[in-house]
């Protein structure tokens, strides 16, 4: 259009143009951005443009210091697993019982436990059993099995003749000698009637739910056993899930129209429970009064630790889609929950994430115990790295850990020291709840396998042998040293698919293997805390109650200190208080510790 | 006599000769400024004569409805009195009925930006420019005019702002929304498009992103924002049942990430794409990569919150605690509702050792979260109910900001 041509815009250009010449402006300089345009709302002149922004004060090298400070020299030893499950005659499939519709007790199902109930030093197996859901348990379902280690060369299933026959539909187990007999018990929690079986010692076990009032028709996850009043008993704390009956289940589809796992958000929360041990044989749940409680928790993972480091045992709970709990023990077997203040509720975006397995350790050296948290695909697992007085935080990006869980769905894991050079792996089962045929993959999916080098997590599943190619849906994973070579193995527990039993055979060193006897405290010293010192290092673990996902590990301490290292010392902070220290303890090798009476070595006792 | 005679023989040239030179000069140069005179005023008679006519003949034409005649004559009426609203009116009648919206644009592109009274004119040409003409810049910046012009002009602030969150602009929306604030002059939306500024999903933006994009004209603003719009957009419509959600949400990463390399090559230095890959290296802890982001930043950083977000970030990780702090409160100058910030600001306070204000604090980003969440799921930013608006009120008043909490609980009262 004609009128254009002297329209005052142009017009307006021209001079700026003259000026601009006037001015000798720069014809080479980079063309602006459109946010720099006249027009734009966030106009730049330009020769405001030349100024630098603030941010480029910044120098890169400031933060590169700290960052990019040099790795840790390490002497690598390669971690490698056998599965050696059908040579040992473990030939078990946990069955979720799935037929297609997508019920979500499928999901989540397939715990174990390693105990030794015949006291014969030889770890034993326990694995629950799934069924169909739908059924009620006295409809002829699959029982559970309690493999009986026989030295460490073949397994035996040994459930009838031990007197366990339990066919509910399983989650998950755990083991402790709740009653200081010397012989563990064993707790298995089902969807519906829960059970807590007592071992006589005869090599028999019997129902005791009833002593323990353990509550019907729920749907009971992980459970963790710790002495949180230091009375010297084992109390528990049970998982709940959600409200949902398998046999009446809620319809849930995705926007296809074909039936789906219900989001956690469809169906109601169920608040955890937790038993005070009385120490006669009978349990009080008192989750509320003793202030474990928290609004909207569908818990699937929790551990019992000493995470303030006040010597008190404190409760961490996963929660799937809400965030986490931490509940810290006042010293009186009182709690406050505490996750948000210490900054372990929510990632590092405050996003919670559907939190399922849970490993716990001190990967970083610093003296406190720090949880890595298995979670949904497309939610990286988190590492929630404890700074000590100043809390936690998550560090899953600083470390590396972001990128190799994304795409995987994981539950079981464990943090532990596998080929004994003193820095920390961390085994995790991975498995999806739906099919992605789409993708080519259905449910399974690989485990990982990650060690720390002292700044960063490397994944080295691949070096570690065909079990970690191998796709799954793995859930449940226990640790023990079930051939008692003085290296740590896993047993880990896939849906509708036989279980894999890993012999451990990395190279190089041995372990310290720590098998503590309570006397003041519990018996199996659950909440004892080991620092051993070799040279200017100082390791620390704790014998944690619960972790992992829905199962238990044989309780034993392990610590590796690399090749070279002879003799170390030890300081043994036993929960009932004592303190106790041994110097020029030999490595390799397992120790059987035997608590002290107080009257023996000096008391020096904590506040 | 003779005397007189001799005397003035000697000097009779002088005074003939002063009188001569002395007229000659004057009557030229009074010659010279009676013709200027003349042909000043015949120009100017001429013109006055020409604009009468031209004035006259629009009227008939007008009258007449003789609309493409009356737009040309406007044109000549504007030439010959370009500081005249009346040509420029006659111009915008013919455009109009003429449905010519570039001509129209034409005329109300020069109107006079001088009073209250131009703002009718203005906010013509924004419309024009926001909807057929595909101007979108050129409208916000229309908009500013009217919003200079008349401060309590909502219409103007409504659609500057609309556009400001369409466009993907925080530093900008986040400003506009605050002077609308001040100037009491607001509207609810504006508020959650600001609490929603580093997460906002529109469900028209990449309509009108589209409608605004055009061939000719590939404005970087424009596709950017379009870019940045499909990737939230595709993460939104995500399905609630896990069935489906974790491919959905690969595509998305994918398809987003597609976008983003696109966008890479083609504006290299742009703010926005440097803002996206400052927060995804904050999020996957790449000190470095952040830190290479903040030297390319540009001046108009200085104004964006999640520089310093992210600045205070990387100190925190450098052990920079003072640093990281000061960071965080610039950031939460221009943004105190930043529930991210918020989250950031609670893991300084743990590590300075004040964990139960980092209580505090991070369940105010929980808040913040859980608000965002409610926010995002309402089916349209001017339906949102009384209740979230005074929890969003709550949580401006707890954040510090007591303009936004203030006007917000007002609107909330007002929706009630």
């Amino acid at each position: 259009m004609r009128f254009s041509q002297y329209s005052p815009p142009r017009f307006g250009r021209l001079i700026l143009i003259a000026v601009l010449w006037q001015l000798g402006c720069d014809r080479s300089r980079p063309k602006e951005s459109s946010q720099s345009e006249p027009n734009s709302t966030t106009a730049v002149s330009p020769a405001k443009s030349q100024r630098k922004s603030v941010f480029a004060e910044l120098a890169l090298s400031q933060a590169s210091a700290k960052s990019a400070s040099p790795p840790i020299a390490i002497t690598r030893t390669r971690v490698a697993f056998e599965d050696v499950a059908q040579e040992r005659g473990v030939e078990f499939t946990y069955q979720n019982g799935a037929i297609g519709n997508q019920l979500m007790v499928e999901a989540t199902g397939g715990g174990c436990s390693w105990l030794d109930y015949d006291r014969d030093g030889w770890p034993d197996l326990y694995l629950v059993q799934g069924g169909d859901p739908t059924k009620p348990e006295n409809a002829g379902q699959p029982v559970d099995v309690l493999y009986r280690n026989h030295e460490g060369t073949s397994f035996e299933n040994i459930a009838p003749a031990a007197g366990i026959h339990e066919q509910g539909y399983g989650q998950g187990s755990s083991a402790a000698d709740f009653d200081n007999d010397g012989f563990p018990d064993l707790l298995v929690t089902n969807v519906g009637q829960s059970r807590l079986y007592h071992n006589q010692g005869d090599g028999t076990f019997c129902d005791v739910t009833d002593d323990i009032a353990l509550p019907d028709k729920l749907w009971c996850s992980s459970s963790a056993w710790g002495d949180v009043d230091r009375d010297g008993d084992l109390d528990l704390y049970v998982c709940r899930y959600c409200h949902y009956d398998p046999q009446h289940p809620k319809p849930c589809r995705d926007t296809a129209g074909n039936p789906a796992t219900c989001h956690p958000n469809q169906v109601d929360p169920e608040p955890d429970e937790f038993y005070l041990n009385l120490g006669d044989g009978r349990f009080q749940g008192c989750a509320r009064e003793r202030g474990l409680f928290g609004e909207d928790n569908r818990a699937l993972g929790v551990v019992i630790a000493d995470l303030n480091n006040d010597r008190w045992p404190d409760i961490y709970v996963c929660n799937d889609t809400t965030s986490n709990f931490l509940f810290v023990n006042d010293g009186r077997a009182k709690f406050s929950e505490e996750a948000v203040l210490r900054g372990c509720a929510v990632n590092v975006e405050g996003l919670p994430q559907a939190s399922m397995g849970i490993a716990c350790g001190d990967f970083d050296r610093n003296g406190w115990l720090d949880l890595y948290l298995t979670h949904f695909t497309n939610e990286w697992n988190t590492l929630y790295a404890n700074l000590g007085p100043q809390g936690f935080a998550d560090q899953t990006a600083l470390v590396n850990l972001v990128v190799p869980t994304l795409p995987m769905l994981a539950f079981g894991t464990t943090m532990r020291d596998f080929n004994a050079d003193g820095w920390q792996e961390l085994y995790v089962a991975n498995g999806h709840i739906n099919s992605r045929r789409e993708e080519g993959t259905g449910y399974e999916q690989p485990p990982q396998l990650f060690s720390f080098n002292g700044r960063t997590w490397d994944e080295i599943g691949f070096d570690a042998g065909p079990f970690f190619i191998r796709r799954q849906v793995g859930r449940g994973v226990a640790v023990a040293d079930m051939d008692r070579d003085g290296r740590l193995d896993v047993v880990v527990v896939p849906q509708n698919s036989p279980i894999a039993l890993l012999r451990n055979t990395s190279e190089g060193s041995r372990a310290l293997l720590l098998d503590l006897v309570g006397r003041a405290s519990n018996r199996q010293a659950i909440g004892a805390r080991v620092t051993a010192t070799s040279g200017s290092v100082t390791q620390m673990v704790e014998l944690v109650g619960g972790a992992g996902y829905c199962s238990s590990d044989e309780p034993v301490l392990s610590l590796g200190f690399g090749l070279g290292v002879e003799r170390v010392d030890l300081r043994i902070d036993w929960p009932s208080g004592l303190i106790q220290t041994l110097t020029n303890v030999a490595v390799p090798q397992r120790k059987q510790i035997i608590e002290p009476f107080a009257a023996d070595i000096l008391p020096t006792r904590t506040p | 006599m003779n005397d007189l005679i001799s005397h003035s023989a000697g000097s009779v040239p002088l005074p003939v000769h002063k009188r001569t030179t002395w007229l000659r000069p004057w009557r030229w140069l009074a010659v010279l400024i009676a013709t200027v005179i003349a042909i000043v005023g015949m120009y100017f008679g001429r013109q006055a004569f020409l604009a009468r006519h031209l004035e006259a003949e629009c009227r008939r034409l007008e009258a007449a409805r003789d609309w493409p005649r009356l737009l040309i004559t406007a044109q000549e009426w504007h030439r010959l009195q370009p500081h005249r609203r009346e040509p420029l009116k006659a111009g915008v009648t013919a455009g109009k009925a003429l449905r010519q919206p570039a001509s129209t644009a034409a005329f109300l592109r020069a109107w006079p930006k001088e009073s209250a009274d131009d703002v009718p004119w203005l906010s013509m040409l924004a419309e024009l420019q926001l909807d057929l003409l595909r101007q979108p810049i050129e409208g916000a910046e229309t908009c500013r005019e009217m919003i200079r012009l008349v401060p309590q002009d909502l219409s103007a602030r409504q659609r500057l702002i609309f556009f400001d969150a369409v466009t993907m602009q925080p530093a900008a929306l986040l400003k506009d929304v605050r002077d609308a604030a001040q100037s009491a002059c607001d509207l609810p939306e504006f508020y959650v498009y600001a609490f929603l500024v580093d997460g906002l999903r529109l469900n028209n933006a990449l309509e009108r992103l589209q409608r605004w994009t055009t061939p000719t004209r590939r404005q970087e603003l424009l596709m950017v924002a379009y870019a940045m719009h499909s990737a939230r957009v595709l993460e939104g419509s995500i399905p609630s049942i896990e069935e489906g959600r974790a491919t959905a949400l690969r595509r998305s990463q994918e398809q987003r990430t597609d976008y983003m390399q696109q966008l890479h090559t083609m504006f290299p230095e742009n703010h926005e794409v440097l803002a996206y890959d400052l927060e995804q290296a904050v999020q996957a802890g790449q000190s470095l990569k952040v830190a290479e982001c903040l030297t390319r930043a540009k001046p108009v950083a200085d104004r964006d919150h999640r520089f310093w977000r992210a600045r205070g970030w990387l100190l925190m990780r450098t052990g920079d605690l003072a640093g990281a702090g000061a960071a965080f409160r610039e950031a939460l100058v221009l943004h105190p509702m930043d529930w991210r910030l918020l989250h950031f600001q609670a893991d300084w306070d743990r590590r300075s050792g004040n964990l139960a204000k980092a209580e505090v604090t991070q369940r105010l980003a929980s808040r913040g979260r859980g608000l965002e969440s409610e926010l995002l799921a309402a089916p349209n930013v001017r339906l949102i109910p009384a209740e979230s608006l005074h929890r969003l009120a709550d949580f401006a008043r707890d954040c510090g900001d007591a303009l936004f909490a203030e006007r917000i609980r007002h609107h909330a009262n007002v929706a009630h």
